[in-house]
């Protein structure tokens, strides 16, 4: 699918700089930094020339990975009501899910990334997408197994098998 | 490898199946009393449903035939799971043994928030069962003076109250045409108790096996004046309602009708079929969009179907199920793919009941607290070491709510609790 925008008719995009927590500055368009709740809350109450959110949880190898996906999601519902509104038939939903799916398929460490920023920014939807992916990665597992993957002391009473 | 915080765990946790929170309740102990606590299996209940887009479903399927040589019925429950129209191979669940060697094939009166309610053909034992827990809890018995021993007829209804999170059974007696006496169990107390309320149908003949929106029950019945008509009782409240059926199905009307539920709607559905050809049947169907608002009946297209018999179920996400032409094999009719298709089952008998299912945790031994600890030590395969020996010896010193762990759980408490004893020593 082909991301269809055409700045020629756009009225110039307000944007937002939002910072990592190593210090890297990312500019992005307010439409887009408004994917997270947390920023949207805080919106209205910061002036205009002063639209800087220090992100101190948020590496800036995850916020790159935050952004493009922010930036995906909102070019899609555009092309999406856009084709309803032209009642041109759309398989604009299929193919985001597509995204998504191709997007969160990375290494664990990555994914707890994500999931941590989603959950920080409060990016609902995104957040959803995560927690879906880790349990199902982890739905299979045994008992065992899940310790050692969220690092959990087995604390369980001393078991009576084991020691006869 | 990095570590994530702990409500964030706890959020995961709440996407994942039953089975394998189950499991993961031998994790470590706050694991264990996560997944046991009320709030949580609340809130896992709540997040089942957000996130189900109504294409994947389980059905529970019961089967119950009579043995050639013995006048026992041989009862299998099978579980069938389904992403869309696509079932895969069948699981028999595991009976309460309760069922073993039954003389009766008991009836489900309905499936609601992963909890059957059933029924045992001659008397009137109502018993509640969680498949997925393992859990199966026989209800006392109303206490119902003696000169109202011998109803002309009686019906239930079960469904849960979302106020008080409490599940409720409903009884409702008839001891002849003009007497009637109502009685409402409650989970949170195991008890019955009358209400005082005049329920204007003596007989009603189709119910959907469902609660409306998990907290309101209809029956399809007629009234005094001999019209087709629903009744139904709120969980919350404990009113009664009646509300008429669309005009086509009058006074004098004698065709088949079937009260069902389509997604979160009452719907009505007329059978019909005409001698030159038996065995298809005309299904028109009649939705009420806005629940007690009579101008909402709306009516849908009318199908054909072919069948064998009298279809037998209606579910909530628009499959009719029934038996297919070519004799006992169960088939659905999907209305949004409209298409038929049959069941990857071996021929069922024809007293086959069919109902949607959810696995959850929602416990039916809650106000037995330490029957329900027991419980777990079957599910955490043969990982007892998280239950202490204080609870055993106070579990199992309480006999009385032993009796209601119908899964042989007592051999394996007295068995953990002899070896626990020798690792003391």
């Amino acid at each position: 699918m082909k991301d269809s925008f055409n700045p020629s008719i756009e009225p110039p995009k307000k944007t937002v700089t939002l910072v990592s927590s190593d210090g890297y500055d990312f500019e992005v368009e307010e439409e887009v930094a408004l994917e997270s709740q947390v920023i949207k809350d805080g919106f209205e109450d910061k002036a205009v020339d002063d639209r800087e959110y220090l992100l101190f949880n948020v590496h800036s190898d995850t916020l790159e990975l935050i952004i493009k996906y922010c930036e995906k999601h909102v070019s899609s519902r555009k092309s999406i009501s856009a084709a309803a509104a032209s009642s041109s038939s759309s398989n604009g939903e299929e193919a985001l899910k597509e995204w998504d799916e191709h997007f969160i398929s990375v290494d664990t460490n990555t994914l707890y990334d994500i999931l941590m920023a989603a959950d920080y920014l409060n990016i609902k939807s995104l957040l959803d997408l995560a927690i879906q992916k880790v349990a199902d990665t982890i739905h299979g597992r045994s008992p065992e197994q899940i310790r050692k993957k969220f690092n959990i002391e087995n604390d369980s009473i001393i078991d009576p098998w084991a020691s006869e | 490898m990095e570590v994530l915080p702990e409500d964030l765990v706890f959020t995961i946790l709440l996407w994942l199946p039953v089975a394998s929170l189950l499991r993961f309740k031998s994790v470590c102990k706050s694991w264990f009393s996560l997944i046991e606590s009320s709030p949580f299996i609340t809130q896992h209940l709540a997040t089942l449903k957000d996130n189900n887009n109504n294409d994947d479903h389980q059905l529970i399927i019961l089967d119950p035939f009579q043995c050639h040589d013995t006048p026992c019925y041989s009862l299998r429950f099978s579980l069938l799971s389904a992403t869309g129209t696509n079932y895969k191979v069948p699981k028999v669940l595991d009976l309460p043994h309760h069922f073993d060697n039954a003389l009766e094939s008991p009836n489900i009166i309905a499936s609601c928030n992963g909890i059957i309610c059933l029924r045992p053909d001659l008397s009137e034992n109502v018993s509640l069962w969680n498949p997925a827990l393992k859990e199966f809890r026989i209800l006392p018995e109303p206490s119902v003076p003696p000169e109202e021993l011998v109803p002309d007829d009686f019906y239930f209804g079960f469904g849960y109250d979302a106020i008080t999170n409490d599940y409720k059974v409903v009884k409702v007696i008839f001891l002849n045409l003009m007497t009637c006496r109502v009685d409402l169990y409650s989970l949170s107390t195991d008890s019955w108790r009358p209400i005082d309320t005049v329920v204007p149908f003596p007989h009603v003949y189709s119910d959907p096996k469902a609660p409306l929106r998990n907290g309101i029950y209809c029956w399809l019945g007629k009234d005094e004046s001999e019209r087709h008509a629903i009744l139904s009782f709120d969980f919350t409240t404990e009113v009664f309602k009646t509300m008429t059926v669309p005009d086509d199905y009058g006074v004098g009307y004698h065709g088949y009708l079937k009260l069902a539920l389509l997604r979160e709607n009452i719907a009505c559905i007329e059978w019909v079929f005409y001698s030159n050809n038996p065995y298809i049947w005309h299904c028109k169907i009649w939705v009420l969009n806005e629940y007690d608002v009579m101008e909402s009946w709306t009516k849908l297209n009318t199908i054909e179907l072919e069948l064998f018999a009298y279809p037998c179920a209606v579910l909530m996400n628009g499959k009719i199920i029934g038996y297919g032409s070519n004799g006992g094999n169960l088939c659905f009719y999907d209305l949004v793919v409209q298409e038929l298709k049959y069941f990857p089952l071996d021929p069922v008998s024809f007293i086959t009941e069919v109902v949607v299912y959810n696995a959850t945790l929602v416990s039916i031994k809650s106000t037995v607290r330490a029957a329900n600890k027991l419980s777990s030590v079957d599910l955490m395969e043969n990982q007892p070491s998280a239950i202490d020996l204080a609870l055993l010896k106070q579990v199992l010193d309480d006999r009385s709510s032993l009796v209601m762990a119908d899964y042989g759980h007592v051999d394996l408490a007295v068995n953990c609790v002899k070896n626990k004893q020798k690792v003391d020593k």
